[in-house]
């Protein structure tokens, strides 16, 4: 199996599950690889393998809270939603990523 | 918030499993229902989005690791699958349990003896900043000795280093009154005493200031042992008189069991201290103080050495050249010895549970190696990498539990041994228990074991490739690489007991040599007792009458050979010394002071211990009075007069007392301990001075105990109130001497002959494992016309290659190693050829043995049956 060039960068996946739930309020996750997926334009694509471990891990860390909820289609699915303490989460995140990304590519253009 | 869901979480682990299932499944769900809406057919869809979404068992495990409750169900998991596994295999599990219970056993045990003995802390307040005070005496070559009482009062008026000091003194009495007259051992001690070290009595309260004022010392203290035996334990007691020594006196409390330095004091009494009766050459008294807050022990010494100088300028006749060295508390109560023979024994231990967890490991490897097809599967069916090593790591730490709950049985009958054979000597030994930090520690070993024998398998089975061990289930993907490891730990193991078997045949050696020393009299059927004549009851001339009319009494006895008395025996714990030096070689003329043993005898005790008479003459029974008669003993003569003349006749002093002159000079003789050499002695005459107790010496032409009723009632018939205690042989007094050494070659022995055990058991295993392994390797030889017994061979020396590596690096160790427990060596050296030849001889014949058992199995191997398996 080759590695795909569209894998999540380690650590990012938090930063987009966390915006992609500040921006559409509250998703199963199903929505929320479909939503990341659509939203980057089709360049990002959610390993399930990562996403529910990631989003469990979340919710220990209280950044976001889930809840058995209804589909339109009538289904059982579980719905995140972000917390305050994810809102802040998300804040730091998406500084330090702002910052990694201007640093990359400052450096790749002067070095 | 989040903590407490997780804490909730725990308490319903099924219901966590079941909704990560019910998301995983909704969320492919949805996908199917988006690839039907894309035009594909169910059955194509749900494929599809199965493939699509993968591994769902190793997300589930992954999104389940996000939760406690997910992780402590996959551990009960893994851990009911590891017992089910062990269950499988009951030898190998038997044989890992029992390996591993010896090893955490043994250190568990010594543990426990090291913590109770040395590293727990004294039951003091602050017992840190409590020393012990001797007097030493560099000219007279005294490095430890009591205090003059003196002394000791200067140093309390005059000292700024403390904040309090005490004394105290062992001593013994006689219980009498209500009840059986009892001899108890006795410690009288300054009032302060209990203050000052900070024991609290359990009951009642310790001695008040001035209570060790000459005439108020009318009260006394029990200990806890002995209030309840002798008192059955009744709290009115308190306020009441006993009589102790023939006088009333009130006891005033019961001290608690353990005060730190002695177990075995049963009354304690106050120290009177009566300065204008001193004399401050008169040494006797034992000192501990409490240091001031802030000032360090070298301060304090130093303070107190200014003040022992001006105290030598003030009294030169009786003082001279004597100053204080002060140790902390517990170094004195546990000596050096003590801490090296404790130091070996659990470096011994450790050794042996390192063998322990390798044998273990070797274990674990083989078994592996024939499950090696179970793992492929399981790798070939999704199982993770690490997945994987966290079950066999479970699996060892499961085995390790097991282990280690066995090896706490092993424990406790190992102490329960251990506390019925520890010599008499060894402080706090009586308190040992298995207490909380032991059982930490213990617990501790248990899982640090399990960690280290599971890497090696859990290494191996990381590397273990799927396919090639599916292909072949046969072969072993551990392979040869796995047989290294193997034979790389066997010898490891074999450097291990090469260590530990020369350990014990080096203490062994010098146990062998204790009990062949010359001791410079025959302790065969020889009875010992004692006897301690009241003052109250009798004068100098009456007590000297008594002991004169007992030795004839004695003599008369049938049986007896020879009888007489004496102030101590050999081997009887105690010391009197004073210095003395010879009259016509006196120091103003450059001869030497010689600081001597004394011990008060009469002519049957030379007799009835067998030591020879070298010169001159031994007392007679009716020794003019107003003569002065001493008796040297050899080494002493020589060192008064080192050119040789002939001592008799000549006239030597005694610390402050009146010159005496030689009659006689008798053979060397060890007195206090079997390895150190004979002291320099002196024998002064019963008429000079009687001892309280005094010992009767009996040489019987049978076995001496069954003299002992005999001796009471030749007492008793010279006084009806008198008893005799300590009633004990000779040998038996040795013996005692020699239990240490005993002990500690008995330890360390049995360590040594575990780890050979293991050793021989480890190299066995590999060996029957590589032969299981070259099966066909050895039929193709075989086929080819190579004889069975030049297969076995070949395979014996594969083994004895390496035990011979394991074996080298052992001896090497061992003589490293050998440096440390030098203290515990007598008349052996470390590295002793003589014993690191027979420790290689007897550990390549343990290694031939365990080599060829298992590689005879080649001859039964059928060429034609094993290559068709192939």
């Amino acid at each position: 199996m080759s590695k795909r060039n569209n894998d999540i960068l380690q650590g990012t996946l938090s930063l987009l599950v966390l915006r992609a739930l500040e921006a559409r309020g509250t998703m199963h996750g199903y929505a929320l690889t479909s939503h990341i997926h659509k939203a980057s334009a089709e360049l990002l694509r959610v390993e399930e393998g990562s996403l529910y471990p990631a989003l469990h891990r979340m919710e220990q860390e209280g950044w976001v809270r889930a809840e058995w909820g209804e589909t339109e289609k009538g289904r059982q699915a579980r719905f995140y939603s972000l917390t305050p303490k994810g809102g802040k989460q998300l804040a730091i995140e998406r500084e330090s990523w702002e910052r990694l990304t201007k640093g990359v590519s400052r450096a790749l253009r002067f070095a | 918030m989040a903590q407490w869901h997780r804490l909730v979480n725990v308490f319903r682990r099924g219901r966590v499993s079941q909704a990560i299932d019910d998301e995983l499944r909704f969320h492919i769900e949805e996908r199917v229902d988006e690839l039907m809406a894309e035009g594909l057919g169910e059955s194509d869809a749900r494929n599809v989005a199965a493939r699509q979404f993968g591994n769902a068992t190793l997300y589930r495990e992954r999104t389940r690791h996000m939760n406690i409750p997910g992780m402590i169900e996959d551990l009960i998991d893994d851990a009911s699958y590891a017992v089910r596994s062990l269950r499988r295999t009951p030898a190998f599990t038997a044989a890992a349990i029992l390996t591993l219970a010896f090893g955490i056993g043994a250190t568990t045990a010594i543990y426990s003896l090291m913590r109770s003995v040395w590293l727990r802390p004294l039951p003091f307040k602050e017992p840190g900043r409590v020393v012990r005070i001797w007097e030493t005496n560099r000219p007279l070559g005294i490095t430890r000795f009591s205090a003059s009482v003196l002394n000791y009062l200067s140093w309390c008026e005059r000292s700024s280093g403390f904040q309090s000091l005490v004394a105290f003194q062992p001593r013994s009495a006689n219980l009498d009154g209500q009840g059986d007259p009892e001899r108890v051992a006795s410690l009288a001690v300054t009032a302060r005493f209990f203050d000052t070290l900070g024991i609290r009595p359990i009951l009642g309260r310790s001695f008040a200031a001035g209570e060790d004022q000459p005439g108020r010392g009318r009260v006394v203290m029990l200990s806890d042992r002995l209030w309840r035996l002798r008192y059955g334990g009744d709290p009115s007691l308190i306020g009441r008189a006993i009589q102790v020594n023939g006088e009333s006196r009130t006891v005033i409390g019961i001290a608690p069991l353990g005060i730190g330095f002695t177990a075995d004091r049963d009354i304690f009494e106050p120290l009177t201290l009566d300065p204008p009766h001193e004399s401050r050459g008169n040494h006797m008294i034992e000192v501990l103080a409490r240091l001031k807050p802030g000032i360090a022990m070298s301060q304090a010494e130093a303070d107190l050495n200014r003040l022992a100088a001006q105290l030598d300028r003030e009294f030169p006749s009786s003082n001279r050249d004597w100053r204080a060295r002060m140790v902390p508390a517990l170094d004195w109560i546990v000596d050096r010895e003590t801490r090296t023979a404790l130091t070996v024994l659990m470096a011994t231990a450790g050794l042996l549970l390192a063998m322990a967890c390798i044998n273990v490991a070797n274990l674990l490897l083989a078994r592996a190696s024939s499950r090696v097809q179970e793992f492929g599967v399981r790798r070939a069916l999704g199982a993770g990498g690490l997945r994987m090593v966290r079950q066999l790591i479970t699996e060892s730490t499961v085995l390790a539990c097991l282990g280690g709950a066995a090896g706490l049985v092993v424990a406790l009958a190992g102490l329960k041994g251990m506390r019925a054979i520890l010599p008499q000597g060894v402080p706090r030994a009586a308190e040992i228990s298995l207490d909380l930090p032991v059982l930490a520690v213990a617990a501790g070993l248990t899982l640090i074991t399990g960690l280290l024998f599971g890497l090696a398998p859990a290494w191996s089975a990381m590397r273990a490739d799927v396919h090639a061990s599916l292909q072949d289930g046969r072969r072993t993907t551990a392979g040869s690489g796995g047989l290294r490891l193997r034979q790389t730990l066997v010898a490891g193991e074999f450097a291990l007991a090469t260590v530990l078997v020369t350990g014990a045949g080096l203490l062994l050696a010098s146990f062998v040599r204790i009990q062949s020393v010359h001791m410079g009299f025959d302790p065969r059927n020889v009875l010992t007792a004692r006897i301690s004549l009241p003052e109250s009851g009798y004068t100098m001339a009456k007590a000297a009458g008594f002991y004169r009319d007992l030795e004839a009494e004695l003599r008369a006895l049938p049986s007896v050979q020879a009888a007489g008395i004496s102030s101590d025996v050999p081997f009887g714990g105690a010391d009197t010394q004073n210095s003395v030096f010879a009259l016509d070689n006196a120091p103003k003329d450059g001869g030497p002071t010689v600081q001597a043993s004394w011990r008060v005898a009469t002519r049957g005790y030379f007799e009835a211990l067998h030591i020879p008479l070298l010169r001159g003459r031994l007392y007679w029974d009716n020794e003019p009075a107003n003569e002065s008669p001493i008796v040297l003993g050899e080494s002493l003569a020589r060192r008064l007069w080192p050119d040789g003349r002939d001592p008799i006749g000549r006239t030597v002093r005694m610390g402050p007392n009146r010159p005496m002159t030689v009659i006689g000079v008798v053979g060397d003789v060890r007195q206090l301990d079997l390895t150190a050499n004979p002291a320099p002695t002196m024998y002064p005459p019963t008429s000079w001075l009687l001892w309280d107790p005094m010992v009767v010496v009996i040489h019987s032409t049978g076995d001496p105990l069954h003299l002992a009723s005999a001796v009471r009632h030749a007492v008793t018939t010279l006084d009806s109130q008198q008893p005799i205690f300590d009633v004990q042989t000779m040998d038996d007094l040795i013996e005692a001497n020699s239990s240490r050494h005993r002990l500690n070659a008995f330890l360390v022995g049995s360590f040594a002959l575990l780890a050979l055990t293991l050793g021989v058991i480890g190299i066995a295993g590999v060996i029957a494992y590589s032969v299981i392994q070259r099966t066909q390797e050895m039929a193709v030889r075989l086929a080819l016309g190579a004889t069975p017994g030049r297969v076995i061979r070949a395979v014996t020396a594969s083994g004895l290659r390496i035990c011979a590596a394991g074996l080298v690096a052992g001896l090497i160790g061992a003589y490293l190693l050998g440096g440390a427990m030098a203290g515990l060596l007598f008349q052996v050296r470390p590295g002793d050829p003589a014993i690191l030849g027979s420790v290689a001889a007897a550990l390549l014949t343990a290694a031939l043995v365990a080599s060829w058992l298992p590689a005879r199995r080649i001859s039964r191997i059928d060429p034609a049956t094993a290559l068709r398996k192939e």
